[in-house]
């Protein structure tokens, strides 16, 4: 039997009087990737937030099983978790800007990651930073570059080498395109593709684009409300939608 | 070869004898009096007890004629002397709504119980030389009035009575002294405010212009500003009886800020506080102004990311005595760190020249 | 119209009465009550070595920047029985090591030595002596800035929390775009160091030739910085070492030269500029070792 890698049980989180999200429960196994769709407002973020400890749920259960080792994320220590953070877990933001120093080189960012879980030795820095900086398509010349010369599509992919250096377990991605221009996002979708495949990569991935859950995500849950609405197979869900809601996301998307 | 240079001490010595010298000026012009510093500087003495913490005209007079005028230096003596002074206890706050005012005006109504009182003040002053001063000018007498028995009522009381005001609650905080504890981040309302009383008043100044010229606009009415005298009691637990052990002139201001509302709380006005020993109105109206830039958080505004409403920079640089410390220790001898930088740049050269 | 005349005084207008400085103040100048506070600190920094204690710094007679934090640990550490050596820039006879070596003379008419080892209690500014330090010994720093990550944060609350979770990897980044850029690691004084496997500690302005001293020293190491309210300590044999990568090891360098006056060759040096030619004598900075070795 497979354990799942993450277990969430009811789940939720609001902010004030307004629901942020509402008894989710879900598993993510080992080399899936899982796509959350929703609209504007129906608590997809607040969702993603929670998983990668950026925000405080109010109640429920998440269960990290990696290495066959059990972490209650909610019931640890805060340096417990944020050393789990740093190892176990990636982030990569919507906006570049918010996932990078971009007052320290690119190099120095890739390095970062590295350095913050017990790299000390330059040269393998360097050569592994150098290794990722070609992955994701940045010219190793630019290697000391800053950041604020890249341009925004360089600058998302510098943001996943940093986020995928130390072989994280979970990789949460938050509307990884959203900021992108039309041009650039098949670029950057491809090469996310490609490492995921390439590496057997664990991840979530929120997006309001059923395109880039139809491109990348194994199984997906639909959101509304706070609450999931449907969920399965990525291709059984967006072949043939069973909620009216999940009707109406998917022909306003494919007829276009 | 090379002996280095010896003689700090006499240096230092012969430094301070010619400061002193220079302190002190032509010898044929009369020599300055304390109480000509106290009775006609009266408003650098003030500015002087207040940064400095410590209500003593005597003292704060002596500091400004040690330091030649600059208060700055004048401040960081009482401040330096207040530190070895013992604490025989501490007295229940000032109730300034019992202060006799020799000023008192609002500028958000225009009759109020206790009526508008101009005082002693430059406005409406034309700032024009009075070359009658160089002589000694005739002075005219203002008229005397009897100083008004009843208590003058705080005009946001008002407000208050209305609703239409922010109320203050009364948490039951036992306020921490800043001078005895460290300051900690985040600071709470009591221990802002201690800090910002003794704050540099241009530091105030600016800062509150800042909020007016919409670095975290908050736009203010003097709902109120009062000067005058209170009574400093103290409980001497001994006797178990309270008694009036000085009494000093305060400077009380608070403003009236407009607010919009938000999801917390409905629109209403807002208030800002400002207290300094003195009369010290700049600084008064400059306090309150940034106390309430301070209080975004509680009132449920948001960070704009105005200085004003950084509390962690505004506590830490208003401080004019760490502030003139800091700097002023840039003259000390730096030999050695300069030294470390030398060899580094050398070496960093050294093998650029190479590598070229 | 002032009334202020009428104000009823606490303390005495004594000032003017002609009487010597230092009888109007406690031993050391600083209170007893604040003395305990100030020890209490002390204790407290030596049991969790490298971290910053906060304290209620008190407002010296000295500006803040120019050595209050040293001045009140040393008040409070100091006895009628202790031999006080003050050095700045590794001197005895600079301005500053004047100024406070006669502060506490005249306010605690303490013995004071130029000679290290016959210190029983040493405050120092940007220098550790050439000469070891012993056991007993306690050593003083003078500190600035004592938060060695404010130069990547400059909030205090923010860098507490680093502190605390040992989230330290920003703290490499700096060394690592040094290299990057210059091949070497830029930081020549005030070299950051991790204290007894934790702490990331900043040694206060002292070149980093002397970082090495620092590390398993028999002597109590204290640092005070007054105006950031922070004292910090490295207990006696406590492992102190300075941030490096593996492969770009620490290296604690100093001016390639000989004393001019002992011939020292592995002290660090004074460049001094001695004609309008811009000529050149390198000289001891802790003019102690320097003497002692001329009259051998």
């Amino acid at each position: 039997m497979i354990i799942p890698l993450l277990k969430v049980t009811n789940l939720s989180k609001s902010y004030d009087n307004i629901v942020g999200c509402k008894n989710i429960s879900m598993s993510l196994y080992p080399g899936e990737v899982l796509g959350i769709v929703g609209e504007s407002g129906s608590g997809k973020t607040t969702l993603i937030n929670c998983l990668s400890g950026n925000l405080e749920p109010d109640r429920g259960k998440i269960i990290f099983n990696i290495n066959n080792k059990e972490t209650d994320f909610l019931n640890i220590s805060e340096s417990e978790k944020r050393k789990f953070i740093r190892t176990d877990l990636a982030f990569v933001h919507q906006n570049p800007r918010d996932g990078l120093r971009l007052n320290v080189s690119a190099g120095g960012n890739i390095g970062e990651k590295l350095m913050s879980v017990g790299y000390r030795h330059y040269g393998n820095i360097r050569s592994l930073a150098t290794k990722w900086v070609n992955k994701v398509e940045i010219d190793k010349s630019r290697i000391d570059d800053l950041p604020i010369t890249f341009s925004g599509g360089m600058l998302q992919r510098l943001q996943i080498a940093k986020n995928l250096i130390t072989s994280p377990n979970v990789i949460f991605m938050d509307e990884p395109t959203g900021g992108l221009d039309v041009s650039v996002q098949a670029r950057v979708l491809d090469l996310i593709r490609s490492l995921v495949n390439e590496l057997n990569l664990t991840v979530i991935i929120v997006s309001h684009d059923l395109a880039v859950i139809r491109l990348l995500a194994d199984k997906m849950i639909v959101m509304k409300n706070g609450t999931v609405i449907e969920s399965g197979l990525s291709d059984q869900v967006l072949e043939d939608p069973q909620q009216e809601y999940t009707q109406l996301l998917v022909s306003s998307v494919l007829q276009v | 070869m090379y002996v280095a240079v010896k003689g700090g001490e006499k240096a230092i010595e012969n430094a301070h004898n010619w400061l002193s010298e220079i302190r002190r000026g032509d010898v044929n012009v009369p020599n300055l009096e304390i109480d000509q510093i106290k009775e006609q500087l009266t408003l650098s003495v003030e500015r002087v007890m207040s940064e400095g913490s410590l209500y003593d005209t005597d003292l704060a007079a002596l500091a400004i004629k040690q330091s030649r005028g600059d208060l700055i230096e004048a401040i960081f003596l009482i401040r330096a002397y207040r530190t070895t002074l013992p604490r025989f206890g501490t007295s229940p706050p000032i109730k300034t709504e019992d202060m006799v005012c020799m000023r008192r005006i609002s500028a958000t109504y225009k009759d109020i119980p206790g009526k508008q009182k101009l005082g002693p003040t430059f406005d409406y002053t034309h700032r024009l030389l009075d070359f009658s001063l160089l002589a000694e000018g005739n002075i005219p007498k203002a008229e005397k009035r009897k100083v008004l028995k009843e208590k003058i009522p705080h005009v946001l009381r008002f407000l208050n009575k209305e609703g239409l005001i922010q109320k203050e609650k009364n948490n039951n905080y036992q306020p921490k002294d800043i001078t005895r504890n460290p300051l900690e981040f985040p600071a709470n309302r009591s221990e802002r405010l201690q800090s910002l009383s003794r704050a540099d008043e241009g530091f105030l100044l600016a800062l509150a212009y800042s909020t007016q010229r919409g670095y975290a606009r908050n736009h203010a009415f003097v709902g109120e500003l009062r000067i005058g005298y209170v009574k400093v009691k103290y409980n001497i637990p001994e006797l178990d009886i309270e008694i009036d052990i000085a009494e000093i002139i305060v400077t009380e201001c608070e403003s009236v800020n407009q607010f919009q509302g938000s999801k917390k709380t409905p629109a209403q006005f807002t208030r800002g506080y400002g207290l300094t020993f003195g009369q010290l109105e700049r600084k008064a109206v400059s306090m309150a102004l940034v106390d309430r830039a301070l209080r975004w958080k509680e009132i449920g505004e948001e960070f704009v990311g105005a200085p004003a409403q950084d509390e962690e920079f505004v506590l830490s640089h208003c401080d004019n005595i760490q502030a003139t410390g800091f700097l002023e220790h840039l003259k000390l001898p730096h030999y050695v760190d300069f030294q470390s930088e030398l060899e580094l740049v050398r070496r960093i050269r050294k093998e650029y020249e190479k590598n070229k | 119209m002032r009334k202020t005349n009428n104000v009823i005084k606490i303390k005495d207008f004594k000032v003017d009465k002609g009487l010597p400085f230092d009888q109007e103040y406690n031993f050391a100048y600083l209170d007893e009550n604040t003395k305990k506070m100030i020890r209490r600190a002390i204790i407290k920094a030596l049991c969790i070595p490298g971290y910053q204690v906060p304290f209620a710094s008190r407002e010296m007679p000295m500006p803040y920047g120019w050595g209050t934090g040293g001045v009140q640990v040393t008040a409070s550490c100091l006895t009628k029985r202790d031999t006080l050596k003050i050095i700045d820039q590794g001197a005895d006879d600079t301005t500053n090591a004047v100024s406070i070596r006669n502060f506490f003379k005249k306010t605690s008419n303490i013995k004071t030595t130029e000679i290290t080892e016959k210190a029983t209690l040493i405050q120092t500014r940007h220098r550790i002596p050439e000469t070891p330090l012993k056991k007993k010994q306690i050593f003083v720093y003078q500190v600035p800035i004592p938060e060695p990550l404010a130069f990547l944060e400059p909030k205090v609350s923010e860098t507490i929390k680093m502190h605390s979770l040992s989230e330290y990897g920003a703290m490499h980044v700096k060394l690592y775009e040094d290299i990057s850029k210059n091949g070497h690691i830029e930081t020549a004084y005030a070299y950051p160091v991790k204290t007894n496997d934790r702490y990331i500690m900043d040694p206060s302005p002292i070149p980093k030739f002397d970082n090495p001293k620092m590390n398993n020293s028999p002597a109590i190491q204290l640092f005070g910085a007054g105006r950031e309210q922070r004292i910090y300590a490295i207990p006696p044999y406590t492992k102190v070492k300075s941030l490096d990568f593996e492969d770009y090891p620490f290296d604690p360098f100093k001016a390639e030269h000989a004393c001019d006056i002992c011939g020292s060759k592995n002290t660090y040096l004074d460049e001094i500029i001695v004609d309008d030619a811009g000529n050149k004598s390198f000289i001891c900075s802790d003019t102690d070792f320097c003497n002692k070795r001329k009259n051998k």
